[in-house]
């Protein structure tokens, strides 16, 4: 960063009197610090990350052939896959730096879990066991580890073990409850102020918004699939209803932050709307959990995280309208009249919402 | 507290946010102004943004909308439409996408754009008239026709990512060639198609990078050459693969002269590392495989061996990469 610029964020900081007195100078030394520590390039990083993960598979094999072909004691298999957890765990910890051994260890680790999954599964006899237990090992690995793709796929695969384990107990409510939990999750990561100023948490916020749009996939599905449970009705209403109140707590929450109160006119405006769209996708909470994250997206001005929103928006928006039981012409008149309300509904907020200048902080 | 705008910038403002959290992860900055301090920086959106946001949100879904509806109109009566309709509407279509990029000049942006989906067009044209007249042509000829037809606007534009298109309408035409008449007469095994495919993109990427050397401006500043690189080394290491695991015949040894060209043309001619890469990581992938296919793989103890064998290969492999880039920075 150049002086120049260091000096001006500086000045900025200091008239907005965000900085502690008398702390300029230790701020323009931190800022002017460089990083000593020898960066590889990208593709020499790219390759030992391709290594790492095949000779990981390599070694894998080797592992699990020779131990599953002549160890049938699930004990031993559960205690085996715990220990290279929890050393792939230590090697991470303790060697941030060194990327082949990190990718490395990454890979065996995960060979660790589905092993200790198969040994705790065997023991317990209990498939939704073994589910939850490497939903609890994930979720250990994470502060653990505190690597960022560990906790990035920990995040992804304790959510996809609860949701296994959701489907093993044929509970279909506990899966519109696993939704919310995770749009919940998802909020609080992006929203609260002490998880995003923590970079090694970042990551955990990308799995779970990768979780929540991987759960609400499902109802994408037509509901003679997998999720009809003993004649229980597969709605998602419930998951619906929740995302819009979460949805409308996050704007009256940033509308607040602006100097908003919730009776203004463009909140209320925007809450009607969003309820109208609950209402009309009831069935469909993908489109309300897509524009949730597009919100906290641009509200942490996070591109890879507005990105995923706009194109999993793109997504459960195509697929709401494919499986609408309609003819193509009706299907066309609802498409033309869904644009036009909205084109009217951009008019509106137009003639209602304030003028051009900034609202001070 | 007044807004700045030298910290806006989409770049500059990510470095920015990830100094100012910097800050507070090492308790420089109390972490309950990270908030008030990215608001000063204008990283954080104020009420105008918010209202920019959702017009942007609006304007777009509806629209987007809007036109899928009149799609789906056109979709649901296109039985019924007469042929000239048909080729009026995708005509139309190009049409405007051409005097858009003529107006706006294939110096700018849109202009080259605008082309872009024209020559996108073309290829609902073609499809249009094999519809429209059940030619019963084989979609090799509609994808190698499309290609022909576009290759002009692809010079007169210089933009990479058509050109990108154009390799890729090249290939499809390329593999499905084979799969409807090569494959159908003489039955070669698919090995042969992908090493057919792998050289064919090595002499593109060649033939980009050559040019790129003498002086193509707009060729200098893409990377899209590397695309078409790694497409090429990927479809010879699957070639060698297949050999090796499947087919144990002399084709394999094709593979050698091919990486060898690659090898040889970035580390000679354009210093290329991340080519130089590719070509790496698939010589690991090729060795390893044969590894396996000639020592065995019955036996799990092999795999431990195998997978040392990788980690050396991969620790050369990245040592290797750091001298070279060391050696040319001293010596450019």
């Amino acid at each position: 960063m150049s002086g120049v610029a260091r000096d001006r964020i500086v000045e900025i900081l200091a008239a907005a009197g965000v900085l502690p007195a008398g702390s300029e100078a230790t701020v323009r030394s931190a800022l002017s610090g460089d990083d000593t520590r020898e960066h590889s390039p990208w593709y020499i990083q790219a390759l030992l990350v391709a290594g790492a993960w095949l000779a990981a598979i390599l070694f894998t094999v080797f592992f699990f052939g020779s131990l599953l072909s002549g160890v049938k004691n699930p004990m031993v298999h559960l205690t085996l896959g715990l220990s290279v957890c929890g050393g792939s765990a230590w090697i991470m910890r303790v060697k941030p730096e060194a990327r082949f051994l990190v990718q490395f260890a990454l890979a065996l680790g995960i060979a660790g879990q589905l092993l200790f999954g198969y040994g705790f599964g065997d023991l317990a006899g209990e498939f939704f066991a073994a589910a939850l237990a490497v939903t609890v090992i994930n979720t250990a690995l994470i502060p653990l580890a505190r690597q960022r793709l560990q906790t990035f796929l920990s995040v992804i695969i304790a959510s996809g073990a609860l949701l296994t384990a959701l489907w093993d107990l044929k509970w279909w409510m506990g899966t519109n409850l696993l939704a919310l939990l995770l749009g919940l999750g998802v909020t609080a990561a992006w929203e609260l102020k002490p998880w995003y100023v923590r970079r090694q948490w970042r990551p955990a916020g990308y799995g779970l918004a990768m979780s929540f749009f991987g759960v609400l996939h499902l109802s994408l599905l037509p509901a003679s699939d997998i999720f009809r449970y003993r004649g229980q009705e597969t709605s998602w209403w419930i998951t619906t209803t929740g995302l819009w109140v979460l949805l409308a707590l996050v704007m009256v929450r940033i509308a607040g932050s602006l100097g908003h109160g919730w009776k203004s006119r463009p909140v209320l405006m925007l809450l009607a709307g969003v309820g109208v769209l609950a209402v009309t996708a009831h069935n469909s909470p993908g489109i309300l959990g897509a524009l949730l994250v597009l919100g906290l997206g641009y509200q942490r001005r996070d591109r890879l995280l507005s990105g995923l929103a706009v194109l999993f928006l793109a997504v459960f928006l195509s697929a709401y309208y494919y499986h609408l039981e309609l003819t193509l012409l009706e299907k066309s008149a609802a498409l033309a009249a869904s644009g036009a309300v909205l084109l009217l509904f951009a008019f509106l907020l137009k003639k209602t919402a304030p003028t051009g200048e900034s609202v001070h902080a | 507290m007044r807004r700045s705008q030298e910290c806006s910038g989409a770049s500059a403002g990510g470095r920015i946010a990830g100094l100012l959290i910097r800050l507070a992860e090492t308790g420089v900055l109390p972490e309950e102004d990270v908030s008030r301090a990215l608001v000063a920086c204008g990283l954080r959106p104020d009420t105008v943004g918010w209202r920019r946001f959702f017009d942007r949100l609006f304007l777009l879904l509806g629209t987007t909308l809007l036109l899928a509806g009149i799609i789906f109109f056109f979709a649901y009566n296109w039985d019924e439409m007469g042929k000239f309709v048909k080729f009026a509407l995708v005509q139309a279509a190009m049409l405007a996408a051409v005097l858009l990029a003529w107006q706006k000049g294939l110096d700018t942006l849109l202009g080259k754009i605008s082309i872009t989906a024209g020559a996108v067009l073309v290829g609902a044209l073609l499809a249009v008239y094999g519809q429209v007249y059940q030619t019963g042509a084989d979609s090799w000829g509609l994808f190698f026709t499309w290609a022909l037809l576009i290759a002009g606007w692809a010079v007169l534009a210089r933009f990479a990512p058509l050109w990108l298109i154009l390799v890729g309408l090249a290939n499809v035409s390329l593999m499905l060639y084979w799969e409807q008449i090569v494959r159908a007469v003489h039955r070669p095994d698919g090995a042969l198609l992908y090493l057919a495919v792998a050289t064919v993109n090595l002499s593109i990427y060649i033939a980009w990078e050559e040019l790129s050397l003498r002086g193509l401006g707009w060729l200098t500043t893409s990377r899209y050459g590397v695309v078409v690189a790694a497409w090429s080394t990927g479809c010879g290491t699957l070639m060698a693969v297949m050999e090796i695991f499947d087919n144990h015949g002399g084709l394999g040894l094709a593979y050698l002269p091919l990486v060898g060209a690659a090898f040889a043309y970035a580390y000679l001619r354009t210093r290329d590392l991340v080519v130089l890469a590719l070509v790496m990581l698939s010589s690991i992938v090729a060795a390893t495989s044969l590894m396996i296919e000639v020592m065995g793989w019955r036996d799990e103890f092999m795999f431990l061996f195998y997978g040392l064998f990788v980690v050396g290969m991969t620790a050369a492999a990245a040592a290797l990469l750091r001298r070279i880039s060391r050696v040319w920075a001293v010596a450019p």
